[in-house]
């Protein structure tokens, strides 16, 4: 649990920063539906992120296929 | 890019709470080696500033890209600090500049664009291989060159800016093999084709090419393209490109703009030779064959040797005895360099800034133009705090690595090569000369006659045009309204029978001074109004300026105008020619917002002024020499 709060964290810290809303709130349910300004681009965007802070490096099915936070935390958890 | 420090941890935290910033921060933290994440932090920083009077110059681009390109935008914003810009973006993606062009023209006219990059990609243009078939091979490529062509007439039509082309890296979904060299049509060979044809038209446009192939060259194709990105999002290359990318458009960018590096100044123990002369002497000092480290630092010599030969002025500033290092330098048997390619030497125990400072002073070059190669991080760390303006390069720790660091910097980028840039190096070790023959005349009017000199004065011509327009691109101190014309302007202006233009070139007993100088004025109703006058600072105090008006108003005379009238348009760097209108005897006329300030000189009361210069004038009605 602890270690899921940590990825939250990480990735809540990517999302204001790409997306540049530093009150932005996120939680696994969050969708591109409900956070301003995140279209596939910003998709790309946030990905090269998580990439750099999580020292990983996804497919780009996995990343075509993102449609919530918590997909962002499975792909890291895998 | 591995020239520029790594951020450390303050430095990071800084940029993430930069609230109520300020430029002098940013301009600080720009220099450092940021992602695209730094550099928008950056940008952001930057955009909560309101204030008009940044210091910085502000400049507006628009990029055309047919592929995907608004992620470019904050990261070029933060590399325009880096080089003292404020610079605006509007993108155009995944769209056939053509057909932008067309469609946006009021958007674009509202915008209004200093300069115009044109990022098309080697997907913009298929050259689909047809290998063996020179004759296909040279209409594919011809069809590329129209196209890149067509695009720059449209955009001539209605913008009279300059415009960045790239050179194409070829696409790596082609086949690519050793053959392909030799083969005609093959998906090389095109490349090689378009990037050639795409130099040879740039250079008769007077454009920019910004060198996409060497980028990606220098970094590997492989490093540059990332298929997964092209795949997901159609970037043209990898996203971690990005900063390298931004920070060579910026380049050129700032160049456009009269920022130029110009000036190296290097260190000599463990820099220039290996070793401190002073402790080890001259015969211990590691220098040539035999050691890697003394071959380092030969090779280290050779290439400021090469960059003296494109101009660039070389310094030394050191801290020593200078009786013993400039013994060392004159007589060390394998020395490449010799003492006069140096143009000053600063051999003292002072710090460091202040010998760039007066170096600045002697050279009549801004710090912004300085480069400064020193193996000494706590040295390269105090010009960076004090005087931010400097570029320095961080270097390895192993000298032997130092070169390809300091040459991936690309510094001393130009818009062109002129015969005079060649020579330039020369010309600054000559004033430093005449600066000590100055000090000799007890009298500055004695010491200008024995400089014998003769300033030739020609309107505007063909043969001048590059460096005309290099000088209007470049002078930001003796420049009454630093209005920037490019080299298709100088040339109408060339042709307009309705304006005087004069280049002026100035000899003396010490050599050539090149061309110093240029007027561009306009023949009104009953004056002549100045619309460009600026001169270079190599030959401030030599009675130039009084020369050319008497020239201005010899010719006021024979057109039958009664005034000659000049403005002044103040920038961060004119302050030198705030009153020089008023010292030249023209009355103050009007004052604008802003610190414009307009002027008149009656010609009927004006007294030539006559300087100790014989002038050879092609430019006056009746032309010849006027003495």
């Amino acid at each position: 649990m602890d270690k899921q709060a940590d990825v939250i964290g990480r990735l809540q810290a990517i999302f204001r920063e790409e997306l540049d809303l530093p009150n932005l709130q996120i939680s696994p349910q969050s969708t591109p539906d409900d956070v301003d300004g995140w279209d596939s681009l910003a998709t790309i965007r946030i990905v090269a992120a998580v990439e750099r802070e999580f020292d990983r490096e996804f497919e780009a099915a996995q990343i075509e296929s993102i449609r919530s936070v918590s997909d962002l935390i499975s792909m890291i958890a895998t | 890019m591995r020239w520029l420090p790594q951020p450390t941890a303050s430095d990071i935290e800084l940029s993430r709470t930069l609230g109520g910033s300020n430029v002098a921060d940013l301009v600080r933290l720009a220099q450092f080696d940021w992602d695209a994440g730094g550099l928008r932090r950056l940008a952001t920083g930057l955009s909560r500033i309101q204030d008009a009077h940044t210091g910085l110059q502000a400049v507006r681009v628009l990029l055309l890209s047919n592929s995907t390109a608004r992620h470019l935008k904050e990261t070029l914003i933060g590399t325009g600090l880096r080089h003292g810009l404020r610079v605006d973006v509007m993108i155009s993606e995944y769209e056939d500049p053509e057909v932008l062009l067309e469609r946006d023209r009021d958007g674009i006219a509202a915008f209004g664009p200093d300069i115009v990059v044109l990022a098309m990609d080697v997907h913009a243009f298929g050259l689909r291989p047809a290998p063996g078939n020179l004759e296909a091979a040279a209409a594919i490529a011809d069809r590329a060159l129209e196209r890149l062509r067509a695009i720059r007439e449209s955009i001539g039509s209605s913008l009279k800016k300059p415009v960045i082309f790239q050179t194409l890296t070829p696409d790596s979904a082609h086949v690519r093999l050793h053959v392909d060299r030799l083969t005609p049509g093959s998906h090389a060979d095109l490349v090689g084709r378009v990037n050639a044809g795409l130099s040879e038209f740039v250079k008769s446009s007077g454009d920019l090419l910004l060198d996409v192939a060497m980028l990606s060259e220098r970094i590997g194709q492989d490093n540059w393209f990332s298929a997964r990105h092209w795949a997901l999002a159609k970037y043209p290359f990898a996203p971690e490109n990005a900063p390298l990318y931004a920070e060579h458009v910026v380049r050129l960018v700032a160049l456009k703009f009269g920022k130029s590096r110009r000036v190296l100044v290097l260190d000599l123990d463990n820099t220039m030779w290996g070793g401190i002369v002073g402790d080890d002497g001259k015969e211990n000092l590691l220098l040539g064959s035999g050691s890697p480290v003394g071959e380092a630092h030969c090779a280290l010599q050779a290439m400021a040797k090469e960059l003296r030969d494109r101009g660039i002025v070389l310094c030394v500033s050191s801290k020593n005895e200078e009786s013993v290092a400039l013994d060392a330098f004159r007589t060390h048997p394998e020395m490449i360099l010799v003492e006069e390619d140096i143009a000053v030497f600063q051999i003292n125990w002072t710090d460091k800034a202040a010998n760039l400072q007066a170096l600045s002073e002697i050279l009549s070059l801004g710090l912004d133009s300085f480069v400064f190669l020193d193996d000494n991080p706590a040295e390269r760390a105090q010009i960076r705090f004090a005087l931010p303006q400097v570029a320095v390069p961080e270097l390895p720790k192993d000298v032997t690595e130092w070169i390809p660091v300091f040459q991936s910097a690309c510094y001393f980028e130009a818009t062109g090569f002129t015969a005079e840039d060649r020579d330039r190096a020369a010309y600054y070790r000559a004033d430093a000369r005449r600066s000590a023959q100055l000090k000799s005349f007890a009298r500055q009017e004695d010491y200008l006659q024995s400089l014998d000199m003769e300033l030739q004065v020609n309107p505007f011509d063909a043969i001048g045009r590059k460096r005309i327009a290099q000088l209007i691109s470049k002078s930001n101190q003796f420049n009454l309204t630093t209005r920037r014309y490019s080299e298709a302007d100088v040339a109408s202006a060339e042709a307009d029978p309705r304006r005087i233009t004069m280049q002026m070139r100035l000899s003396d007993t010490f050599g050539d001074n090149g061309m110093i100088g240029v007027v561009i004025a306009d023949i009104g109703a009953d004056a002549i109004e100045i619309d460009t006058w600026l001169m270079s600072c190599r030959v401030l105090g030599r009675g130039v300026p009084e020369a050319t008006l008497d020239l201005l108003v010899a010719r006021a005379r024979d057109l039958g105008k009664g005034f000659v009238r000049g403005i002044y348009i103040p920038t961060k760097k004119n302050m030198m020619v705030a009153d020089h209108y008023r010292n030249l005897g023209f009355e103050l006329t009007g004052e604008r917002p802003g610190g414009e300030t307009t002027w008149e000189l009656a010609v009927y009361a004006y007294q030539d002024k006559k300087p100790p210069i014989r002038i050879r004038d092609a430019v006056g009605a009746h032309g010849g020499d006027r003495l």
